[in-house]
């Protein structure tokens, strides 16, 4: 995972230097990827046997811790988030033109 | 909610093909390893580009940096309900699924030499799921919980594989919460582990 961070850097310092040459929406590009290593993930648990026989007995369990500390997360963020907004209204910054470039359609 | 459908749909297409016998000898870790790799870097491209992203982050409140402790409260809180669905679940055992935070390598490898390889199946499946769970359903948390939902949902994740989607759903001014929370939870992985399993 730190040579992916590296390889996000290399990323950024390109961006830098090229912004005022050009710019470029990365969001299509990064959708795509994604559904690549989804697929790559789907086929990951396709070839693992043991792991498809044992889904259905073990999955369950799986299922379950998965969907309660998502829940859990989930919840202490949503009480981080109005507890900030509530205190000055804003999570992370608050400046009109400040706003991100990419404000494409939303996966 | 249509690129989630999409999403999905790759993800059941690459359960058949794989049942199928479609690409038998391919090395999916390098190729996931590969695309993970084309991903951050333009990750890090749509951040390089954006102007604004250097003052935002000197202009972030320091609060949201207590989202690490949000999500491992949350985590462990969410987990501790697993005894009593599954009789046969111990709460050590549920905490120590729950500490792998999507870190699904880590910790599975981890949960099977200290308690083998049933409870590390379930560690592999439980934070897979965890992973896909937060990329299929980030516009809904990010939509009905606040944007820092989909980060804390991400857990471990958040610094690579769920950051496209966070991006996405939350926008490139919440990047730097994002990694600096993947970063933090991926540390915390070992650390919880060897905590609890100190405790059987």
């Amino acid at each position: 995972m730190y040579i992916a961070i590296l390889f996000m850097a290399a990323g950024y310092l390109a961006g830098v230097l090229l912004r005022r040459r050009f710019t470029f929406r990365t969001g299509t590009v990064m959708l795509a990827a994604v559904c690549v290593l989804l697929f790559v993930l789907g086929m990951e648990l396709g070839r693992n046997r043991m792991l498809m026989e044992s889904l259905s007995t073990l999955g369950l369990k799986a299922l379950a811790v998965a969907v309660l500390s998502v829940a859990g997360s989930v919840v202490c963020a949503a009480f981080l988030y109005r507890m900030i907004r509530k205190d000055n209204g804003k999570v992370i910054a608050d400046n009109a033109e400040v706003q991100p470039d990419n404000n494409e359609k939303r996966i | 909610m249509k690129g989630s459908i999409i999403i999905v749909s790759f993800f059941v297409l690459g359960v058949f093909s794989a049942l199928n016998g479609f690409m038998e000898g391919a090395d999916l870790a390098l190729l996931s390893k590969i695309f993970l790799y084309v991903l951050m870097f333009f990750a890090g491209l749509g951040l390089g580009m954006d102007k604004g992203l250097v003052p935002l982050i000197r202009k972030q409140p320091a609060r949201v940096l207590l989202l690490p402790l949000c999500t491992m409260a949350g985590t462990f809180a969410g987990v501790s309900a697993v005894p009593l669905f599954f009789g046969d679940v111990s709460l050590t055992d549920s905490l120590a699924l729950g500490a792998g935070f999507g870190y699904y390598s880590l910790s599975s490898i981890f949960i099977g030499q200290v308690r083998g390889p049933e409870l590390a199946t379930i560690a592999l499946a439980a934070n897979v799921i965890r992973e896909i769970l937060t990329l299929l359903f980030a516009p809904l948390m990010s939509r009905y919980f606040g944007k820092l939902a989909p980060i804390s949902a991400g857990g471990a994740t958040t610094a690579d594989t769920t950051l496209p989607v966070i991006v996405r759903c939350c926008g490139n001014e919440y990047v730097p919460v994002a990694v600096f929370h993947g970063v933090v939870m991926d540390i915390s992985v070992p650390f919880f582990l060897t905590l609890i399993f100190s405790m059987y």
